[in-house]
C-alpha cells in the first residue's frame, strides 16, 4: 500500500503530510508531544541546581534525533532495538541502538491515527504498540529501517514488527526460550544457552555482517556493569535524599542502562557527575518528613504527569521494578556469549510469570523504605492487567498497601481520575 | 445551622473553633461548607466551566450566609474533580483529593463511619475508614465506565421523562422491578428503550435501573469489602432508590446522618484545613 491511497482525516490533512518524510529538522508534530516536552523540560528545570541532571535531560532529549542523524550522514551506524537488551552487543558491533520503546514514548496523537486507521488495529489494542507502530511509521522516510526484537516481549508487539515488516522495514527477530526452573537438568539448561547463544551471534551478524568479536563483547559487558554499579548507587544514595533526583529524571536514568541515549562516554560521564553530587556533604534537597517512598512496578509509563504528581503530593518513587533491570549485571566469570545467555535465560523483569517478579519487587521495598507499590500499566493489555492483580494481591496479603494504575502509552496528560487515585495513595500513606 | 444539627455528637468536641472552608468542585455539583465555631454553613452550586469562579462564587455565598469577612478566613481545602484549578492568594490553601476529604467528612458525620461508597456524576469509589482517625485505610474507584454513576441516572431519568431529582422516589413505586441485564450504558440504553416499547412501567423501569447500576458498586466494593457502619456520599446519596437497591445487594444498611451527605466531600475538607491550619497536617 503505498501512502498515496491513504484517505484524508477530518481535517483535510492526509496521513501522508503526518508523515515525517525527508527532512532533518526534529520531528515534533501534535500537542500532545509538546506535553510530554514540556514535562521533561519542567523536570529538567526543576533540576536546576544541579549542572549532572542537566547535562542528563540534554542526553535524553537528544538520543533519538542524533542517531537518526548520525546514520544519515554515515557517521554512526544506528539500528532500532525492542527492549533494553541488546545494547552490549549493539555497541560491540559499533551500532548505537535506537530504543523502539522511546519513539512511542516520543509519540503523538497522530501515532495513533496511524495505527488505527492505516494499520487497522482496533481500537480496545494495547495503547503501547498502537504508539509505537504509529510513531515508527510516520517516521520512517527520515529514520533506520533497520529493528531487531526479541520474541520474549509480547504477542501484540510481535504482530506490530511483522506489520511493519510488510512496510519494508528490514525486522531481525531474536527467537527467545523460557527460563528453565531451577531443578531443570544441566543438559537441558546447556541446550537452551546454546540456543540463544546461536540466536545472538546471528544478529551480530545482522548488525554487522560477521559474528562480534568476543573480546570486545566482554569489553561492553565489563562496561554495561561498571555502568549498573554506579546507577544502583545513586538509587541507594537517593533514598535519603529522595527529591534531589526526581521520579521522573530517576525513571530515565535506569531507561538510559539500556542504551546510554546512543552516547556510552558521555551517560557515564553524566552518571558519575551524578554520583559526585549525591556524595557531596551537605547536598541535600529539602523534602516532607511523612514523604511516602513508593516501589514503581511494571510498565515505564509515558505519563509523565504521573511521576510528577507522585512528587508535588509528598511521595518519591525510589524502587523500580520495570524492564530496566539494574540488581544484577552480566557474569564476568562465563565466556561472554555464554554470559549473555545466562542473563537472558535468568532475567527476573522482562521475562517470565507475574509469580517469578514477586521476589524481586519485594528485595526492593526495605532497602529503599517503600511504604507501598504502585503497579503500573497501560490501557488494553490485558495480560499486565492480570499480573497486576496477581501481584497486588499478593502483597496486599502481606499486608504492604498497592494501587493498580492503567495508564496510556499514548501521550499526552494522565486523566484527572488517574492523578486522583495516585494522590489520594500517597495522602493514604502519608497519614 | 448549628454544629449539633449537622455533625455527629462524637465528633463535636474534635472540632477547632476557627473558621475554615472546604470546597468540593464537583463534575456537575460544586459544595462549600465553613466551619465557624458553633456553626456549619453549607452551599451548593452547579459546577461552571471554570473552577476557580465557581469556587469564588461559593465563598462570596458563604460569607454572606455566615456573616463573616474573608479576612476571618483561616484556611481553605480544595477537593473534587475541579480542585486541580484552585487557589487562593490571600487565604492559605491546600488542595486535598476527595477520597481523604470524603473519609474524613463521613468521619464527623457519623463517628463511627468504616466504609464509604461514593457515587459521583462521572465516577463511583469505595472507601475504607479508620474509625478513630477518619483516615482512609483503603479504596477503589471505577472511572471506567459510566453505569454506576449520576450520568448515568441522568441520562435514564432523561429516557424515562423523569426529573433527576425524582428518579429516585419513582424506583420505590415500583410493582415489578424490570430485569436490566446490560453492565454497559450504551446496551442499557437500548433496553430501557425496549422496555418502554413493550409497555413496560416507567416506575418499573427506574427500579430495574438503579438495581443494574447498583450491581455495578456492588461489585466494585467487592474489591475491598465493606465493614459497618457503611456511609453513603456524593451526588448520588440523595436518590432514594439507589439507596434501597444498595442495601439490598450489599446486605447491610446504611446509616443516616443529619447533614445531607452531599456535603461530605466538602466538610471534609473544611475539617482538614482546620487541621492543616493547627499544623496536625503538614505538606
Amino acid at each position: 500500500m503505498t501512502l498515496e491511497t491513504i484517505d484524508t482525516r477530518d481535517d483535510g490533512a492526509s496521513l501522508a503530510d503526518l508523515a515525517r518524510a525527508g527532512g532533518t529538522t526534529p520531528a515534533r508534530t501534535g500537542e500532545a508531544l509538546e506535553s510530554q516536552l514540556a514535562y521533561l523540560r519542567e523536570t529538567r528545570a526543576d533540576h536546576g541546581y544541579s549542572p549532572a541532571v542537566n547535562r542528563f535531560f540534554d542526553l535524553v532529549l537528544s538520543y533519538i534525533d542524533d542517531a537518526e542523524a548520525g546514520h544519515r550522514a554515515g557517521t554512526a551506524k544506528a539500528a532500532w532495538m525492542c527492549g533494553g537488551l541488546w545494547s552490549p552487543l549493539y555497541y560491540a558491533c559499533d551500532t548505537i541502538p535506537i530504543s523502539i520503546n522511546e519513539v512511542g514514548r516520543l509519540g503523538s496523537a497522530d501515532a495513533m491515527n496511524v495505527a488505527e486507521d492505516y494499520f487497522q488495529l482496533p481500537k480496545e489494542s494495547c495503547s503501547m504498540v498502537g504508539a509505537v507502530l504509529g510513531e515508527y511509521f510516520l517516521r520512517r522516510e527520515r529514520t533506520v529501517p533497520r529493528l531487531a526484537t526479541y520474541n520474549m516481549m509480547c504477542e501484540p508487539l510481535n504482530i506490530a514488527w511483522e506489520l511493519l515488516r510488510a512496510e519494508g522495514v528490514d525486522v531481525f527477530r531474536v527467537e527467545g526460550a523460557n527460563r528453565p526452573n531451577t531443578q531443570d537438568d544441566p543438559r537441558r539448561l546447556e541446550q537452551i544457552e546454546s540456543f540463544i547463544r546461536d540466536e545472538l551471534r546471528a544478529l551480530s551478524v545482522w548488525l554487522r555482517g560477521s559474528p562480534a568479536d568476543e573480546t570486545r563483547l566482554g569489553d561492553e559487558i565489563k562496561r554495561y556493569n561498571r555502568i549498573l554499579a554506579k546507577v544502583r548507587r545513586i538509587l541507594h544514595l537517593r533514598t535519603d535524599n529522595p527529591l534531589y533526583i526526581r521520579s521522573l529524571a530517576t525513571m530515565y536514568l535506569l531507561i538510559g542502562t539500556g542504551h546510554y541515549f546512543g552516547k556510552p562516554e558521555a551517560y557515564e560521564e553524566v552518571v558519575d557527575e551524578l554520583l559526585a553530587e549525591l556524595e557531596r556533604p551537605g547536598n541535600l534537597r529539602p523534602y516532607p518528613k511523612n514523604l511516602v517512598r513508593l516501589v514503581w512496578s511494571g510498565g515505564r509509563g509515558q505519563e509523565f504527569g504521573v511521576y510528577k504528581t507522585i512528587d508535588d503530593s509528598g511521595g518519591a518513587v525510589t524502587a523500580w521494578h520495570t524492564p530496566d533491570e539494574w540488581t544484577r549485571g552480566y557474569r564476568e566469570d562465563l565466556p561472554p556469549w555464554q554470559s549473555y545467555a545466562d542473563y537472558l535465560i535468568t532475567g527476573r523483569t522482562m521475562i517470565g510469570t507475574p509469580v517469578r517478579h514477586l521476589a524481586r519487587i519485594e528485595e526492593t521495598i526495605a532497602p529503599f523504605k517503600a511504604q507501598g507499590i504502585l503497579f503500573y500499566g497501560y490501557v488494553g493489555c490485558s495480560f499486565a492487567g492480570i499480573h497486576r492483580e496477581i501481584q497486588a494481591t499478593h502483597f496486599q496479603k502481606k499486608g504492604i498497601p498497592t494501587i493498580a494504575l492503567e495508564g496510556s502509552f499514548q501521550v499526552g496528560p494522565p486523566s484527572g481520575q488517574l492523578l486522583t487515585r495516585i494522590r489520594a495513595f500517597v495522602e493514604m500513606l502519608s497519614r | 445551622m448549628q454544629v449539633a444539627q449537622a455533625i455527629a455528637d462524637d465528633r463535636i468536641g474534635d472540632l477547632r473553633k476557627t473558621p475554615t472552608i472546604g470546597i468540593d468542585i464537583g463534575s456537575r455539583q460544586a459544595k462549600a461548607v465553613l466551619l465557624d465555631d458553633a456553626e456549619v454553613h453549607t452551599v451548593i452550586t452547579a459546577s461552571g466551566v471554570d473552577a476557580q469562579d465557581t469556587a469564588d462564587r461559593l465563598v462570596k455565598k458563604l460569607l454572606r450566609q455566615s456573616g463573616r469577612d474573608r479576612a476571618d478566613i483561616a484556611y481553605v481545602v480544595g477537593t473534587g474533580y475541579g480542585r486541580i484549578a484552585l487557589g487562593y492568594d490571600d487565604i492559605p490553601t491546600q488542595i486535598v483529593t476527595e477520597i481523604s476529604c470524603h473519609a474524613m467528612g463521613a468521619h464527623f458525620l457519623n463517628a463511627g463511619t468504616r466504609s464509604i461508597i461514593d457515587i459521583g456524576g462521572q465516577d463511583s469509589k469505595a472507601i475504607k475508614v479508620d474509625p478513630d482517625t477518619g483516615r482512609v485505610r483503603e479504596f477503589v474507584m471505577n472511572d471506567k465506565c459510566a453505569a454506576g454513576t449520576g450520568r448515568f441516572l441522568e441520562k435514564i431519568a432523561e429516557l424515562l421523562d423523569y426529573r433527576l431529582d425524582e428518579l429516585g422516589d419513582r424506583a420505590l413505586e415500583a410493582e415489578e422491578r424490570a430485569t436490566i441485564s446490560s453492565q454497559c450504558v450504551v446496551f442499557a440504553e437500548s433496553e430501557v428503550i425496549s422496555l418502554k416499547v413493550r409497555g413496560t412501567r416507567r416506575e418499573d423501569i427506574a427500579a430495574g435501573i438503579h438495581y443494574a447500576s447498583a450491581r455495578r458498586v456492588r461489585n466494585l466494593v467487592n474489591r475491598i469489602g465493606l465493614d459497618p457502619e457503611i456511609v453513603f456520599t456524593g451526588g448520588v446519596s440523595n436518590n432514594k432508590g439507589m439507596k434501597r437497591a444498595l442495601e439490598d445487594l450489599i446486605g447491610a444498611p446504611i446509616s443516616e446522618t443529619k447533614l445531607d451527605t452531599t456535603y461530605a466531600g466538602a466538610l471534609g475538607a473544611a475539617v482538614i484545613a482546620q487541621q492543616y491550619y493547627d499544623g496536625a497536617l503538614v505538606q
